[in-house]
């Protein structure tokens, strides 16, 4: 019932935010937000770590006749991710504190989106997981579009604003999960059942196996976002309104890795293995051409959408490395960073757009070439900021260290050709660290710039908002023993189904 | 002598009750209350009627009438919608003729559409399909003041006229090649290839002028040109009348004729090429509409095609899904067209803006009409789509299904320019007072597309039975 609880408070919440009074909303929302997080402590202490499979399932009659049932479940996997979204979800609420544009349903929205989120996470049942899939992009587009920016053109005559932003990134996502329908439908009709426990197939032709590994990688590909599918991401996350960049970069993202190693990893072993180099030349691709991007420019969220894209690019470089060239023996690093590297993307970046809002929120406009000297003015932002930021460039003793390390490890023993993406993934954490720096170099040190001399520092709401993150932030990079415990086992059986089922 | 026992008249049973409501108001010219009271009495008591075969098939009139579950379903999806077009057209202050001779003209449509799907006679289809055309070309034009009316209703006229002396000269020489007008007797000719040749040019030519006759009812490319003026034209409630109950028939026709002429290749390629056509057509041109019924008029084009791809499979399960679509298609349509027009005077986009801040139900609806039509869950739009790329992956058809994704991609584009209006720009213009009556249609509309949705166990049900499977 844990899970389905997780569903179904935020669910009904939503519901209720209609129809309260405007000024009761803000502390309903908060309330149903810190009362899921609650109803999901269970899983954390309950999570039988020594367990590989699916655990807290349950499983319901829906509509049995065409083979669609509720299941839901939760494994190593998808635990980390889960916690995630409620936590971030929370968060979000409490930094949406200073919305005031129709109250009612921005929260509503909000609560049906965390609803959403959870389920694709816990989803077993293809049916019922598409569902959520598409059903996360109706209140996704209104949240982009209503509360995001008002559209304009901007000097180079290109649209830009919420609305243009909501479009732009609804139709991509719909692209590919037309073509995941398609696959869903097609693993259908063969089975007759819509649980993808069972539709795992040794003797499935390989060409066939590509062709539907495909389908399916494109529509994750997109969520991720991977090159060349990824230009909707900056400008969906520039025109979001804070909250929405925070759950758009922490939890949204995810979701493309995620289906990748929970269906494309487990459904289709054999064309995994003959994909895993294409999946980690993508990754290494997303380093390098996100860094590059985001050390270009001057809109402080802008650079921030972008080094997610080279983040992403670490969990797609860790998770193709799951065994070593030529001699086939098991990999567990590389999945088990690219796994905690999704987690640690997730606390690091919302962070990074909590911080940015603030600014925002402030100076009204987002130009690092603007700003300056902020070290003076805002000396507690500054403080969080510079945590926020080493973590997020890779500073050992904070999470972003670990998972990179561990991606690097695992691909490093995966010989062969992956050592060279090592190499080059050497070269983006270098860039990395160096438009970071050169980030905090022009906007927090140095003189200070008398546009930006009398602004407030931050306010108490605000570090709420960012001391839960900022303490994951230093336990994990500290201490990720813990964290590694809830996913390994689960890395591991997955990695051993690949290699059994393997060529 | 030939004498009319009672089951036969139980088979006609809805037909009857509604003709008799059609009688009354042409005799008495009730006032609109009472009409519209009648004529729901008349309705309910087809859709009860009309079920009385659900359990065993009438073959009635000498083998030329035929009610079974197939024909039940689609009736009374026809009655539904024409209930719920009633409801608008019951507030609609457009029209200026007698209400009760409007009602009738509804309703002599529906007759017709009920006919053509319970025929099994050549002559007999032909006829109801002129009872259901001849109305409906009326009903465009009955708003007199305006010069599009009757331009709209002229030119559904003519290409309405044409498209029936095509599909007649078809049936004659289908009566020349076979030598008999009713079904079974084709149905025979047609499974023994020593009687008709499939590939004889008069089987070939014959087949190939029915078709151009149905894809006008259905308003498939390429014989669409109708339809965005004549759906302009009308008023919205007529507009979203004749957009669904001529395809309801339409496409059981389809669905008999597919089980007789299944093992053409050239049926069923004709109607291939008619679905990816109206598909592409329908939704690359509704892309620039700036007027909501000509928007939907292409949108109804495009679903024409993704119903014909079903068709064009001849199977069982794609008839299935075709009748699953179908009804969520009558919910969508009616829907969107009941909130364009209680919300617009004009029906242009334009008018819809900022419709979220004036009138929140309405635009709530209307956003959920939307996602449905699109095909995102968790709305009946979904689950069709999902029937209809099944059946087809079914037969292999991949290139079908491709072109089905594609479309509808492109369709929420201007679906998405809709939601736009409504939500994201500032607009002027008052708050919509809606009667109660309107408020449950609409809300009853949205209700049934979630269930539609997330509980189809029931209808996907009886939907199964109905195909046959």
């Amino acid at each position: 019932m844990t899970l389905s609880l997780l569903l179904l408070i935020p669910l009904l919440g939503s519901v209720i935010a209609l129809f309260v009074p405007e000024k009761a909303v803000k502390p309903l929302a908060l309330v149903i937000t810190i009362v899921t997080l609650i109803a999901a402590i269970p899983l954390l202490i309950y999570f039988d770590t020594s367990i590989s499979g699916f655990q807290f399932l349950e499983e319901r009659y829906w509509i049995p006749t065409f083979g669609i049932n509720y299941i839901v479940a939760v494994d190593g996997l998808s635990l980390p991710l889960v916690i995630l979204t409620v936590l971030l979800s929370l968060i979000c609420i409490i930094a949406s504190w200073n919305i005031e544009k129709h109250v009612r349903g921005y929260f509503s929205l909000f609560l049906l989106l965390q609803s959403a989120m959870t389920g694709v996470f816990i989803a077993l049942d293809m049916f019922l997981f598409y569902v959520f899939w598409e059903l996360m992009l109706l209140p996704m587009y209104f949240l982009i579009g209503i509360w995001g920016a008002p559209p304009r053109v901007d000097a180079d005559g290109r649209t830009r604003g919420g609305p243009y932003a909501a479009i732009k990134f609804f139709i991509y996502t719909l692209i590919g999960s037309l073509l995941m329908l398609v696959a869903i439908l097609w693993l259908w009709n063969q089975n007759g059942t819509f649980d993808f426990r069972q539709w795992t197939d040794p003797d499935r032709n390989i060409q066939f196996q590509v062709i539907l590994w495909t389908l399916f990688f494109i529509a994750f590909a997109i969520k991720i976002p991977m090159f060349p599918f990824h230009t909707w991401l900056p400008d969906a996350h520039v025109e979001a309104p804070t909250a929405v960049s925070v759950v758009l970069a922490g939890v949204l993202l995810k979701m493309g890795t995620y289906g990748i190693i929970r269906f494309n990893y487990f459904l289709f072993p054999d064309a995994t293995v003959m994909m895993a180099i294409t999946v980690g030349v993508f990754g290494v691709i997303n380093i390098i051409y996100g860094t590059l991007c985001a050390m270009a420019q001057t809109d402080m969220k802008r650079l921030v959408a972008y080094s997610s894209i080279s983040h992403m690019g670490y969990v797609m470089l860790g998770m193709s490395a799951f065994m070593s060239v030529g001699r086939g023996s098991a990999v567990y690093e590389g999945l088990l960073g690219g796994t905690l590297q999704m987690w640690n993307h997730g606390t690091i970046t919302a962070m990074m757009f909590l911080l940015v809002g603030v600014i925002y929120d402030r100076a009204h406009h987002r130009d690092i070439t603007r700003l300056g000297g902020l070290a003076i003015t805002m000396p507690i932002y500054t403080g969080f900021v510079g945590l926020a930021f080493f973590a997020s460039l890779g500073l050992p003793g904070l999470s972003g260290f670990i998972g990179e390390a561990l991606v690097l490890l695992g691909t490093w023993k995966a010989a062969g050709i992956y050592r060279i993406f090592v190499g080059i993934a050497a070269v983006g954490i270098v860039i990395t660290a160096g438009y970071h720096l050169w980030l905090i170099h022009r906007a927090f040190l140095g003189k200070e710039n008398p546009e930006c001399a009398k602004l407030p520092d931050i306010n108490l709401r605000e570090i709420i908002t960012l001391v839960p993150l900022g303490l994951i932030v230093i336990w994990i990079g500290v201490y990720p023993a813990p964290a590694l415990r809830y996913i390994s086992a689960t890395m591991q059986s997955i990695v051993d189904n690949i290699l059994q089922a393997g060529l | 002598m030939y004498s009319i026992a009672f089951s036969e008249i139980s088979a006609v049973g809805g037909e009857i009750s509604l003709l008799a409501v059609a009688a009354l108001l042409l005799l008495f010219r009730p006032k609109k209350p009472v009409a519209v009271l009648l004529t729901l009495l008349g309705i309910c008591a087809a859709l009860l009627l009309t079920l009385a075969p659900w359990k065993n098939t009438l073959d009635v009139f000498s083998g030329t009438y035929h009610s079974g579950k197939l024909e039940a379903y689609l009736k009374d999806i026809a009655l539904i919608a024409g209930a719920i077009s009633l409801f608008l057209l019951k507030d609609d202050k457009k029209i200026k003729l007698h209400f009760s001779e409007i009602v009738s003209l509804l309703i002599f449509m529906l007759c017709g559409a009920m006919i053509i799907v319970s025929a099994r006679h050549l002559i007999l289809t032909w006829l109801a399909f002129e009872l259901l055309s001849v109305p409906a070309y009326a009903l465009v034009g009955s708003i007199p003041s305006s010069s599009k009316g009757t331009e709209g209703g002229l030119k559904y006229a003519v290409f309405g006229g044409t498209a029936s002396a095509t599909m007649l000269y078809g049936f004659s020489l289908l009566y020349g090649a076979v030598g008999s007008l009713s079904y079974s007797n084709i149905q025979f000719a047609f499974s023994n290839s020593e009687i008709v040749s499939l590939s004889s040019p008069l089987i070939i030519i014959s087949l190939v002028m029915i078709i151009v006759g149905i894809m006008f009812k259905l308003s498939a490319a390429p014989f669409h040109y109708w339809v965005p003026d004549a759906l302009e034209a009308a008023s919205p409630s007529i507009a979203g009348f004749i957009s669904v109950v001529p395809k309801i028939a339409g496409f059981g026709l389809l669905i008999i004729l597919n089980s007789i002429f299944y093992g053409s290749a050239v049926w069923l390629s004709l109607i291939y090429a008619a679905s990816i056509l109206s598909m592409t057509f329908g939704n690359l041109a509704a892309i620039h509409q700036n007027n909501l019924q000509r928007l939907m008029a292409y949108s109804t084009i495009a679903h024409a095609g993704y119903m014909l791809a079903a068709a064009s499979l001849g199977t069982q399960y794609g008839s299935f899904a075709i009748l699953y679509y179908l009804t969520v298609y009558t919910f969508m349509n009616l829907g969107a067209f009941y909130i364009i027009g209680l919300s617009s005077e004009h029906s242009r986009i334009d008018e819809l803006k900022g419709l979220s801040a004036r009138t929140p139900f309405l635009s709530f609806c209307m956003a959920v009409i939307l996602f449905s039509l699109t095909g995102l869950p968790p709305f009946g739009g979904l689950t069709g789509k999902l029937f209809i790329i099944s059946a087809a992956l079914m037969k292999e058809q991949h290139l079908l299904v491709g072109v089905l994704i594609i479309n509808s991609v492109i369709s929420l584009y201007y679906y998405a320019r809709i939601l736009k209006a409504m939500y994201f720009e500032k607009g002027e213009g008052e708050k919509i007072d809606i009667s109660p009556i309107s408020q449950t249609v609409i809300a009853g509309i949205t209700a049934m597309l979630l269930i539609l949705g997330i509980m189809w166990q029931a209808i996907g049900k009886i939907a199964e039975i109905a195909a046959g499977i």
